[in-house]
């Protein structure tokens, strides 16, 4: 499969350096991880040929981002915000970025639009006011537009921001079967979404990428460094706040669970996960 | 690309009418035409009087602009439509032409209710709908479709809810109704500014019709032009849809697009201006003009014999005018005195074939012979001259108004074209004395309605004491051999009592004050031919022998007002027919009261209405002969006169012909009329 490759991009608004030097390569389900502000948006945006960097490079195979009209051909963007004119249906709507994406036989349209909201589990409600959707269908129509055409390359911003849970979990679902044969970049700040659908993860933090590789990569070098602990209710914990990760509530004491360069009495090393990971990467990124 | 801009109409038209505030507009809007409809009984005053449609149509399409942005930025979709390739500007084109399209939707229905309802009323199908048509488009449609756009660029440029009131702003700037809010220190810039209707404050002209000239047309795309290019280059800017170098072509190339329409807007031509909102309302420009010291050469006895005139009436009147003269003094000249409208710049003069030289003065032309010109002998002057009309008297693309006794012919009749008359404006009369051939090859707005016979196309000829051209939103009517031309906003023209009354009257004075020959004229006109400071009765008709010109100021005339229109009659077939010239107005205006007056009580017209009538010889400022004589006027008419006096209409239409008489003889002093009623009262 053909890879995006982003090569030393650097991008500026007045004084700020939103992308410093960013290069990847990115293939199949790709999630750009980050907490807000560190310049994930601005790569999307880049990607999504919205914007144009100051220097550096973004190509597929042969296929220059200085050719914004081409690569669009192959685009589907979903962005952070995604929401639509409240008084047309699921078909209008879908129907409108058909006709915009170039797919002009009638019959040809409505095959596309029935397969596709048959994906996204929207066949439903077809003739469905958008004001009368809720947030999941939302963004699920907000994927749907995105796939019209077929694209090769998708692009994903927040996808699962405001949505509930059960909702979050069916759209990760939904993303990870949606992957076949296409590049989906998704960028978020909530771990878990990516935990459940992509194969590649780059940790980007003040325009810089701390690193990337596949989860297994990631949570490996945070190995030796996860601990947990137990503690009683009514006692300050026993290590500093900053290194928590998590506290959870267990009968009559919290587990605490957090990252420590050494073994601290009492406490047994677990297997990191992505937000171990991830929180180890920006522990580190902090103290550089 | 063309599947995306339908489609893009198609969702656009979907939201916009699930929009109820849409339909609430609309609903209004055509309730309150309806009510318009209703209040006014005439289908030519209803557009002008429609400015408050107009500006509340300018709102809510600035509105509309602004919303068809704001469906897609609430939504923040801007970057996903650019982000698919070739949706955004299609999607933008769309909205454009969506505007375009609910603009002309909306001035459609209008007009269909408009329709609906005079014919409905009884008013013919007519051109008048047609051009009613014409004007729904500009100051409906196409103010609306710049309004929308105002909304659409504000809404482009700024996400900030200050739109709102940048679009208020707007709205008092470019609505018919402006002057308003510019007050009359920014007069000018209100007119420049304003795209609805340019005289919202004066009636409907039914000669000169709606204002839909070119001009405004111009005005209109000016502005769409001007929008589009701001669009275009934002969209460039802001959104780099272009390369620089389409940028530059782009810019250039709108640069001189809007330099090819303003040149034509900055050129001298008449329009019709009329009212409080016009910074040259054209009731005051001959009032200011002809209230200035005006050249009066001294009149000599020449009198033209032909005319050949090669005219064309476009946004200036272009002239090329062969004629004869004959020198009918006793000595011979060596100068030539004619009157000319000072609006049409002589720019060349030829006597006998040979280039004259000639000076040009306010509306007198003086051309100097190289030989002398013996009497009796002929003269071929031949003139060519452009320029413009009187505001009163109109020629342009839109409506031509040239009566024979205007000096829009160069005239042996040295009289100015207007004097003034206690501050009235009055027209002075140019006709000449004989018949005179003419020959007119004309190029202008058509049909052309005159007083003599077209032979070809464009081509008439005919022997006439004058020459009349009418052209504009009139039809002709032709009966009996009369042509009878009238506007086209009459439901009922009354052509029939309009003979029926004029040829009464006629036959009448005629025998009444021993007239001579006098008989309906061939050619009638009635048509408005004053503007609204014009206050006397003698202003409102004019006859020759083949034309009557009659105001159509009254669509009651021939009922409720036959007094007035007696009124205008009298001056009409007496003294102004006959070319009697008189130094005092009054003098001819106590003349007309009298006898219409007089004719009026027998044929019992308006009986009960004259107290004004019978006022008026103690209203006018008078002394010596012409107070005695005004006042024993008025004691004699109202009767309060000795009993031996004899009191009758008889008696007193006796004394109108002697006094008319008297008049012919050239004597028009208030000493010989003193004299002449004496010994009519005292003969009894």
């Amino acid at each position: 499969m053909a890879a995006l490759k982003i090569d030393n991009i650097v991008k500026t608004f007045g004084k700020k350096r939103a992308l410093d030097h960013v290069s990847l390569e990115i293939t199949g389900t790709f999630g750009l991880l980050g907490p807000n502000g560190a310049g994930k948006t601005t790569l999307m945006r880049l990607i999504a040929t919205l914007d144009t960097p100051d220097s550096g490079e973004i190509k597929l195979n042969s296929l220059s981002w200085t050719q914004p009209h081409q690569v669009r051909k192959l685009l589907g963007y979903l962005p952070q915000h995604f929401s639509i004119y409240k008084s047309l249906n699921v078909y209008e709507v879908m129907n409108h970025f058909a006709v915009l994406k170039g797919i002009s036989e009638k019959d040809e349209r409505k095959r596309e639009i029935d397969r596709i909201l048959e994906a996204v589990n929207l066949q439903d409600q077809k003739i469905k006011k958008i004001r009368a959707l809720s947030g999941g269908m939302l963004r699920r129509l907000g994927i749907a537009q995105a796939i019209l055409g077929d694209p090769k390359l998708v692009i994903v911003d927040e996808p699962t921001a405001g949505l509930d849970v059960q909702e979050r979990v069916r759209f990760c679902k939904l993303l990870r079967r949606l992957a076949e044969n296409r590049i989906i970049i998704i960028s978020t700040h909530i771990v878990e979404d990516l935990e459940a659908t992509c194969d590649h993860i780059a940790i980007i933090n003040e325009g810089k990428v701390i690193t990337s590789g596949t989860r297994r990569e990631l949570t490996k070098h945070a190995d030796g460094h996860i601990w947990e602990m137990d503690s009683p209710m009514d006692a300050d914990p026993p290590i500093p706040e900053q290194v928590i990760i998590s506290t959870v509530q267990q009968e009559d004491h919290y587990r605490i669970r957090f990252y420590h360069d050494m073994e601290l009495p009492g406490a047994g090393q677990v297997e990191p996960n992505l937000e171990d990971a991830y929180l180890y990467y920006m522990k580190e990124a902090d103290h550089v | 690309m063309k599947n995306r801009i339908i489609n893009t109409l198609n969702i656009l038209w979907l939201q916009l009418l699930r929009q109820p505030l849409f339909l609430v507009l609309l609903l209004g809007g055509m309730i309150y035409e309806g009510l318009g409809l209703h209040q006014i009984v005439n289908p030519g005053e209803f557009m002008p009087r429609s400015s408050f449609l107009v500006q509340g149509g300018i709102l809510a399409f600035l509105f509309i602009g602004i919303w068809i942005v704001r469906i897609d930025t609430a939504h923040r979709l801007d970057d996903l439509y650019l982000s698919i390739h070739h949706a955004f500007v299609p999607r933008l084109f769309a909205k454009w032409i969506f505007g375009a399209f609910i603009s002309f939707f909306v001035g459609i229905i209008l007009h269909i209710e408009y329709a609906i309802v005079y014919l409905a009323e009884g008013f013919s199908f007519n051109h008048l709908f047609f051009s009613a048509f014409l004007y729904v488009m500009l100051y409906f449609s196409f103010t609306f479709y710049i309004s929308y756009l105002l909304g659409f660029m504000l809404a482009f440029l700024t996400k900030d809810r200050v739109v709102y009131l940048y679009s208020i702003i707007i709205w008092g700037l470019i609505g018919p109704a402006n002057f308003i809010f510019l007050g009359r220190t920014l007069q000018r810039a209100a007119e420049i500014l304003n795209l609805g209707e340019p005289n919202p404050t004066i009636g409907y002209d039914g000669l000169y019709g709606f204002a839909i000239d070119s001009v405004y047309w111009q005005k209109h795309l000016l502005w769409l032009v001007i929008l589009l290019g701001i669009f275009l280059i934002s969209l460039s800017l802001k959104y780099r849809v272009f390369t620089r170098r389409k940028t530059k072509v782009l810019v250039i190339s709108l640069s001189v697009i809007v330099l090819v329409l303003t040149i034509p807007l900055n050129l001298d031509r008449q329009v019709y201006s009329a009212g409080d909102a016009r910074t040259k309302p054209r009731e005051m420009v001959e009032q200011n003009y002809y209230s200035k010291k005006q050249v009066v050469p001294k009149q000599y006895n020449i009198r033209a014999t032909s005319y050949s005139i090669d005219l064309r009436v476009k946004r200036l009147i272009t002239a090329q005018v062969k004629m004869t003269l004959k020198n009918q003094e006793q000595q011979s000249l060596r100068h030539v005195d004619l009157s000319l409208y000072h609006g049409f710049k002589v720019s060349k003069a030829r006597v006998n074939s040979q280039s004259a030289s000639f000076l040009q003065k306010k509306d007198h032309l003086h051309l100097t012979l190289k030989n002398k010109w013996i009497p009796g002998r002929n003269l071929k002057v031949e003139l060519n001259y452009q320029g413009l009309s009187s505001p009163l008297f109109y020629a342009n693309g839109q409506s031509v108004y040239l009566p024979y006794y205007f000096n829009w012919l160069p005239s042996t009749q040295l009289s100015p074209s207007f004097t003034l008359d206690n501050g009235n404006l009055t027209r002075m009369n140019h006709q000449n004395m004989q018949k005179v051939s003419y020959v007119l090859h004309y190029r202008g707005r058509t049909p052309l309605y005159t007083n003599i016979p077209e032979r070809t196309h464009n081509l008439w000829s005919g022997n006439a004491r004058g020459l009349t051209l009418v052209s504009g939103e009139v039809q002709k009517e032709s009966r009996n051999g009369e042509s009878y031309v009238h506007t086209t906003n009459l439901k009922n023209p009354q052509s029939n009592d309009l003979h029926q009354q004029t040829e009464k009257f006629i036959e009448t004075a005629k025998q009444d004050l021993d007239l001579g020959h006098r008989a309906v004229p061939k050619t009638i006109f009635r048509i408005p031919i004053l503007s609204i400071s014009d206050l006397s009765s003698e202003e409102f008709a004019w006859y020759t022998d083949d034309t009557l010109i009659v105001s159509d100021a009254s669509e009651y005339l021939f009922k409720e007002g036959l007094d007035s229109y007696v009124n205008w009659l009298v001056p009409a077939i007496t003294w102004k027919y006959d070319g009697i010239q008189v130094k005092d107005p009054d003098y001819v205006r106590a003349f007309d009261m009298t006898y219409a007056h007089l004719y009026n009580q027998s044929a019992r017209i308006g009986i009960g209405n004259d107290s004004e009538v019978l006022d008026w010889y103690q209203s006018v400022k008078s002394t010596g002969e012409k107070q005695e004589v005004l006042e024993q006027l008025s004691h004699w008419m109202k009767g309060q006169v000795a009993k031996n006096i004899d009191t009758s209409v008889a008696k007193k239409i006796d004394f109108c012909r002697s006094w008319y008489r008297l008049m012919k003889s050239g004597d028009t002093s208030w000493d010989s009329l003193n004299q002449l009623l004496k010994k009519e009262m005292g003969r009894s």
